[in-house]
């Protein structure tokens, strides 16, 4: 064994010997049938001195028999396992306590299960009693004792048991949470002072807070292995997803499993798409007071049953859900005049077909939609706003595949849907796509790809992306490790965070028309730092020779990177292909420009398009496609479209 | 034969010792838990046996009168080797640590030892008190015969021990031994010889009584205390024998299957 090396299995198989249970009649075994239950199959497994391994893994899937094996208690049926040093196992902390003994009796009497001598335990007593801080109880027989008192007991004694590898079973989900904390804190002490731990626990959090690493038991063998949060991670998403998991608890009564398990039938994971069974286990989940399953309940019956819908958006909004409180609201407001009139008013602007109002009333339905057929209307409206390319209409439209709102849960097109929006340049949805990459929410972790669209976003200015970009790089996270590119991030980033404070000075002093050097030096370090605006107003300056030698040639360059981001800065850059004089013309460029930033919801780009389609200048001439960017440009306070549609307006009228 | 069974014992035994930690807590787990919240306390210890010959002694005299002379020795010096052989030989003490054999690793024999050492503690103090009554009240006493009672206890603590092994190994596995055995104790009491003389015995009795192992340690204490003779070699020897082949018995069957006690718990 290498030298770190303190427990070291190898092949190790082990199974039971299980009755077969066809034989079984009456609970007496007529005949005796034994069949072989397999536990563990050629598992390895090596633990280094001072790792904190958590074991994870669903009832029953060997976690103390895998505890046991190593303490010795149980011998493998095949394989080496080789410890180093001294156990002490903790396997369970209530064990061989004397009801009827005082817990000072019982201390002694635990540490010397854990064969500390008599004498020892005399000289550490005050110690250990303290440490328990279970005060005038002490004295008291241990009978009398809450469990998490018992276990403040079992856990002071184990602080005085010397050993190179503890193991742990489940000791830290009982008492109370300041108990807990300092459990948590003498488990990390041990691993300071070098000592080795093995744990398992059903909470995912204390595995996550005090593990260094993480083991992941299923099906015999260990499935993943690694850095606790990401085993954490990636078990909690499995749980979540497992169909037959889900449905046994949901058996059991947990009514957050019932509420997961209709989820499951209402979208067709792990099992056929059952509204019966949907609706039978939102009835289940709701009537054990569950707020989301009341809520998702009252919106199935919302058409049918006003009023028992609303009692039971009353109800989940008692126990604190928002959703439900402005659902309630907007179902009693919804008889109201007002918001019918709202609704009509939003719906008519939506009939125009444009992706602003599309979006809106898209928006609208799915914040105050109280029933299936609103949500499914909602999800036509937002996915025709993301059609036609409204930024924000591909964010709702995201999270509404996500969260299945009028549409079967696909988490794959949901991705699919920010991903195509980010890769049109939509800021936002490159944030909100690196951050579930990054924290592995929704989508499975994967660093390097959340690097990727953070430094994409970074690269347009976002302020938040640049901080990441800069942590990553320098703690070598989805990316290689590069001091001093990170440097150069978190530099960026803190200028960034005064850009905008120093652009309210550029656009104070561009009013006043000053020629200031200090500004002109502003605006020229923001750009370095991918401020977008500051990079066009450099652009511009070098363009026109103000305040810097005229540069057209790098103003150029400038407007292309401010491009990269989206919206106005492309529109520049479109302009500039189409005149022809800083670079060669390109109509075709131009026009993808152009659209792109109209996609991005540049309402000067809607203009120029419109102006194209109106003359037949670069693409053909086409009156409907005038007509909708004109008042795409109008809707979004384009000057010069609000005079040409108040024209039109004005032709109509007469 | 698989199994080292002589170098097992003496590993046994090392480890036992290496544990006496271990040994210690359990044993004063089992007495000092026992009376716990009682008035009289650790006396019951010594009371239980005495209150217990004192009802025998009721019982025997004035309801079913029996004449044999001074009854009170006899049934003392001869009850407490049954009390002891029948509370070791119950077989349900790997069952009741079955909480410390699954989740400790220790020398499991340690459980096994400590329950019946917690039982002969009980049987050296009724012997002490009641060769002390007997001292006092002028009874006639042999003392080289006296010299064997140390002797003729240690050999059925191993006697009890080879047993307990036994009896309890096979009740974890086959648990209907545990309640069989609680009927068996019962007759082992009626065909002892500790309320009536072996010569008396008659018909089937007089024949089961030398096939009975507990017989021969009962004698033993009869003829040191009641008879106040140096105990029948003979009888010394078969106790030896006895003490030693249900030692290794027990060992065997333990330790062959002591592996698969936390599986089967």
């Amino acid at each position: 064994m290498d030298d770190d090396v303190v427990i070291s299995v190898k092949g190790m198989s082990k199974s039971f010997r299980i009755m077969d249970p066809s034989q079984q009649q009456n609970g007496k075994f007529k005949k005796k049938v034994y069949e072989d239950f397999v536990v563990f199959d050629n598992v390895d497994l090596e633990v280094r001195k001072g790792e904190v391994v958590g074991i994870l893994g669903r009832n029953g899937c060997g976690k103390s028999t895998f505890m046991k094996i190593v303490t010795g208690i149980l011998e493998p049926d095949k394989g080496t396992v080789e410890v180093k040093g001294k156990v002490a196992s903790i396997l369970e902390l209530s064990m061989g306590f004397h009801p009827d003994l005082t817990g000072r009796e019982n201390i002694f009497l635990r540490s010397e299960l854990y064969g500390i001598p008599r004498e020892t335990v005399k000289e550490h007593i005050e110690e250990i009693v303290e440490y328990s801080d279970l005060g005038v109880f002490i004295d008291n027989p241990v009978r009398t004792y809450s469990s998490g008192m018992r276990s403040r007991l079992a856990f002071s004694v184990m602080v005085n048991v010397d050993a190179e590898i503890f193991m742990v079973d489940e000791a830290l989900s009982t008492g109370d949470m300041a108990f807990a904390s300092k459990a948590s804190e003498h488990l990390k002490n041990l691993v300071r002072s070098g000592k080795t731990v093995l744990f398992t626990s059903h909470s995912l959090n204390t595995i996550k807070n005090t593990c260094t690493r993480a083991v992941w038991i299923s099906d015999h063998h260990i499935v993943m292995d690694g850095p606790a949060e990401d085993v954490c991670d990636a078990y909690s998403r499995s749980v979540n997803e497992s169909f037959d998991e889900t449905r046994h608890l949901a058996e059991g009564g947990s009514s957050s499993a019932q509420y997961r398990l209709a989820t499951f039938y209402r979208d067709g994971i792990g099992t056929e798409r059952d509204m019966d069974k949907y609706r039978f286990w939102l009835e289940a989940a709701s009537s054990r007071e569950h707020p989301m399953a009341m809520v998702d309940l009252a919106d199935l019956i919302a058409e049918e049953d006003r009023e028992k819908a609303n009692g039971l958006y009353r109800a989940s909004a008692d126990l604190g859900n928002n959703d439900a409180r402005r659902k309630y609201a907007m179902s009693l407001a919804s008889e109201s005049e007002s918001i019918g009139a709202l609704r009509g008013f939003l719906e008519d602007l939506a009939k125009s077909g444009y992706p602003y109002d599309l979006y809106n009333y898209g928006d609208f339905l799915y914040s105050t939609a109280t029933g299936a057929s609103q949500k499914a209307e909602a999800f036509r409206y937002v996915s025709e706003a993301s059609e036609k390319g409204w930024n924000d209409a591909d964010l709702l439209l995201a999270k509404m595949y996500r969260e299945g709102t009028g549409t079967p849960k696909d988490m794959d097109r949901s991705t699919e849907i920010l991903e195509a929006s980010a890769e049109k340049g939509n800021v936002k949805a490159k944030l909100q796509l690196a951050d579930q990459f990054y924290m592995g929410k929704f989508l499975p972790k994967d660093h390097e790809r959340a690097y990727k669209w953070y430094l994409k976003a970074a690269l347009t200015g976002n302020l938040k992306s640049q901080y990441q970009v800069a942590m990553m790089l320098s703690q070598g996270d989805g990316v290689e490790k590069d001091e001093d590119a990170a440097q150069e991030w978190y530099a960026r980033y803190a200028s960034s965070l005064v850009n905008d404070t120093r652009l309210r000075a550029v656009d104070v002093a561009k009013k006043r028309d000053h020629g200031d050097a200090r500004i002109d030096g502003m605006i020229k370090e923001s750009s370095r730092n991918y401020h977008t605006r500051s990079m066009m107003a450099l652009a511009f300056k070098y363009m026109e020779g103000k305040g810097f030698k005229k540069n057209p040639k790098a103003g150029f360059d400038l407007m292309q990177k401010a491009a990269l981001a989206q919206g106005s800065p492309r529109t520049k850059l479109a302009e500039m292909y189409l005149d022809g004089k800083l670079v060669e013309k390109d109509e075709q460029k131009a026009l993808q420009l152009l659209k792109d930033a109209s996609a991005a919801g540049d309402a000067k780009a809607m203009y120029v398009l419109a102006c194209m389609y109106r003359d037949g200048n670069v693409v053909d001439k086409d009156m409907d496609a005038y007509h909708q960017y004109m008042s795409m440009a109008y809707e979004r306070g384009d000057r010069d479209a609000a005079a040409t549609v108040k024209k039109w307006r004005e032709r109509k009228k007469h | 034969m698989r199994l080292n069974l002589i170098s097992r014992m003496a590993k046994s035994l090392r480890d036992i010792h290496d544990n006496r930690t271990i040994l210690m807590a359990m044993i004063r787990r089992n007495t000092a838990g026992r009376y716990k919240n009682t008035y009289v306390g650790f006396a019951w210890h010594l009371l239980l046996p005495v209150l217990m010959i004192i009802v025998l002694y009721i019982t025997f005299t004035n309801i079913r009168t029996r004449p044999i002379e001074d009854f009170w020795v006899y049934l003392s010096s001869g009850m407490f080797p049954i009390m002891f052989i029948s509370s070791s030989l119950r077989g349900r003490v790997i069952l009741n640590n079955a909480n410390y054999i699954t989740k400790m690793k220790f020398p499991r024999e340690i459980v096994v030892v400590a329950s019946v050492i917690t039982d002969f503690l009980s049987v050296v103090f009724a012997y002490v008190f009641i060769i002390l009554v007997i001292l006092l009240s002028g009874q006639y006493v042999d003392w080289a015969g006296m010299a064997m009672i140390p002797v003729e206890l240690s050999l059925m603590l191993v006697f009890c021990i080879g047993c307990s092994m036994l009896i309890s190994t096979v009740t974890v596995f086959v648990r209907d031994i545990g309640y069989f055995m609680s009927v068996m104790m019962r007759l082992v009491f009626w065909i002892t010889p500790t309320f009536f003389l072996v010569s008396e015995a008659k018909g089937l009795l007089s024949d089961i009584v030398w096939f009975n192992p507990f017989t021969y340690y009962v004698e033993t204490f009869h003829q040191i205390l009641y008879y106040g003779v140096f105990p029948d070699l003979s009888y010394l020897g078969i106790s030896a024998a006895l003490a030693v082949i249900f030692l290794l018995l027990g060992c065997y069957v333990f330790f062959r299957y002591e592996k698969r006690f936390p599986e089967v718990l």
